[in-house]
């Protein structure tokens, strides 16, 4: 087990390289700004309302883009740009190659996560506080929940970025607001959950009525936490199992 | 060192390996067979990056497929031109060096010490992206040598290399086989392959069509007629003087590109030759070729 550290900091290195990186740091200071202009939009709003509105709205689908982006990178990328080879063909047992990079694509991601939020926070003038606090952990946690799963679909799956951003995108920000109790599928249901961010007042008009008003959340942050934690432990299992059994291989032109 | 037993191997409807029994021994083997013949599949097999559909494939013993135990005393120089191009040579042979067990002392220490005998030293800071092919061959090989493995494979490692290159490659690979290293080479032309090695394994459309020494499929090809093209603008005048050696079996006049075509069962004979039509006879000779030095040929007669 003694390559694993090793397999954890090149991984890391790697995803953390400046030109790799710069783009999340531009996000982050661009969360900043998104800030101030959202605080200068809505004066009625406190730095606190400010703060979960955009870190629910945007920094928590920053964080599924993130991992979906370097998930990716753990295997599908290697195998797309043929340079597994390399990997495969050294004395690294097969689980801890694919737990230590995807611990280091997790680690990236809650980087990542943590940035934006802490982008947001100075934007808005929140404080630092519980509900940020909050907010990292529930971010540490859904960049391992996402990276597991992501790292999942793309053992299963050839060109499974496409598939990861559909449901970074598309299902997680749209089963949450579901009605009845589908939004208990979701990661980001139970991130929130974590979160505990200050409910905020819906605002009320005239224009005609949602059809059906949206589920309220009531998943406990403590079954929360263990809901999140099973998945990135049963995840992270069948992944190994299933690396370890597979071939993944570039397909080569010339044979 | 390497046992095939019956391996096999499909992907899907196509089958890469076909019931492919061989032992490789320590020394230089050359895997020869034209592009598509199955030689990438087999390496990959032998590296235990696939598995066999049916059949085995033991390596020291051991199944290879995942297996890290293989993999300390195996290294690969693969086919493929990828690498981490934001890396240099020597961060590149490094890394590796890491993922081999090495400590960080050691893998620098080794990383030199390859990249010296591949003759990277000097270039090895340069970052892989701006590489001739020939400095990334250089570089696959380091990669493949640096932790002294036993069994060394190698899938067309002399693609993109230059006259001087393949001949320190060639020289390199006969010290490796003299330290008593199993090194196993893919190629698909046979000249290249006779210079590396007398043992051969002959692939043709993933059949093990024959395997030995590479002389006695050279015995085997000069069974048959050799065909000479020769390129003259005096086709029947060099036609007429040929046709009288003894050696010579059939003289046919090319009318759709020029020149003539000829059949001779002494090759060699007929080369030492040739070059008397032009210093004593005063003939014109603007090129000549061999077209049955050529694997495709060499299938043919074999499955014949």
């Amino acid at each position: 087990m003694s390559i694993a550290p090793f397999v954890f900091t090149s991984t890391l290195q790697d995803m953390l390289r400046p030109k790799r990186f710069a783009i999340w740091v531009i996000v982050a200071i661009a969360m900043v700004v998104l800030g101030q202009v959202f605080l200068r939009f809505t004066p009625t709003s406190t730095s606190t309302t400010a703060y979960s509105t955009l870190s629910e709205l945007i920094v928590f689908r920053i964080l599924a883009l993130a991992a979906a982006i370097f998930a990716t990178g753990v295997v599908s990328q290697e195998v797309e740009q043929k340079t597994i080879v390399y990997l495969l063909t050294r004395p690294v047992p097969r689980p801890v190659l694919i737990l230590a990079r995807t611990l280091a694509a997790s680690v990236t991601v809650s980087i990542v996560g943590i940035l934006a939020a802490v982008g947001t926070a100075l934007g808005t003038r929140a404080s630092f506080g519980d509900l940020f606090l909050r907010d990292c952990s529930a971010l540490i946690l859904g960049a391992f929940a996402y990276c597991a799963l992501f790292v999942l679909v793309s053992l299963l799956i050839n060109k499974s970025m496409v598939i990861n951003l559909i449901f970074a995108f598309g299902y997680e920000a749209a089963v949450p607001k579901m009605p009845g109790d589908i939004y208990k599928v979701s990661i980001n249901s139970y991130l929130m959950s974590i979160a505990s961010h200050p409910k905020i007042a819906p605002v009320t008009s005239d224009a005609a009525p949602v059809a059906t008003p949206a589920a309220v959340n009531t998943i406990q942050p403590g079954a929360a936490w263990l809901a999140m934690i099973g998945l990135v432990v049963l995840c992270s299992m069948f992944n190994a199992q299933w690396f370890d059994r597979n071939e993944y291989v570039p397909r080569e032109d010339g044979d | 060192m390497i046992q095939i037993e019956n391996a096999s191997r499909w992907f899907g409807q196509v089958i890469g390996v076909n019931d492919v029994t061989h032992t490789i021994e320590p020394g230089v083997t050359a895997l020869l067979g034209m592009n598509g013949a199955g030689k990438s599949t087999l390496l990959r097999l032998i590296t235990g990056q696939i598995q066999p559909t049916t059949g085995s494939i033991k390596v020291f013993g051991n199944e290879p497929f995942a297996n890290p135990e293989v993999y300390k005393r195996m290294g690969y120089c693969p086919e493929i031109d990828q690498f981490y191009e934001h890396k240099t040579g020597r961060q590149f042979v490094n890394y590796l060096a890491r993922l081999a067990g090495m400590s960080a002392a050691e893998a620098k220490s080794r990383t030199d010490e390859v990249l010296h005998e591949v003759g990277m030293a000097d270039r090895a800071d340069k970052k892989l992206a701006g590489y001739s092919k020939g400095m990334r061959q250089r570089i696959k090989l380091a990669q493949a040598i640096l932790h002294d493995p036993d069994i060394i494979l190698l899938d067309e490692p002399l693609n993109g290399l230059d006259p001087v290159g393949r001949r320190e490659f060639m020289s390199y690979l006969h010290t490796l086989a003299e330290r008593g290293k199993t090194i196993l080479v893919s190629s698909h032309i046979l000249f290249e392959v006779e210079q590396m090695t007398k043992s051969i394994m002959l692939l043709h459309r993933g059949r093990l069509l024959a395997a030995g020494d590479v002389s006695l499929i050279r015995e085997y090809i000069d069974k048959y007629p050799h065909r000479v093209r020769i390129e003259t603008p005096q086709p029947r005048e060099v036609a007429a003087k040929l046709i009288q050696l003894p050696y010579v079996l059939k003289v046919e006049f090319d009318e759709w590109r020029g020149g003539i075509e000829l059949q001779t069962r002494e090759l060699n004979q007929f080369f030492a030759f040739l070059p008397t039509l032009t210093t004593e006879e005063n003939f014109t000779i603007t090129g000549f070729s061999s077209p049955d030095n050529n694997l495709e040929s060499i299938f043919h007669y074999l499955i014949e």
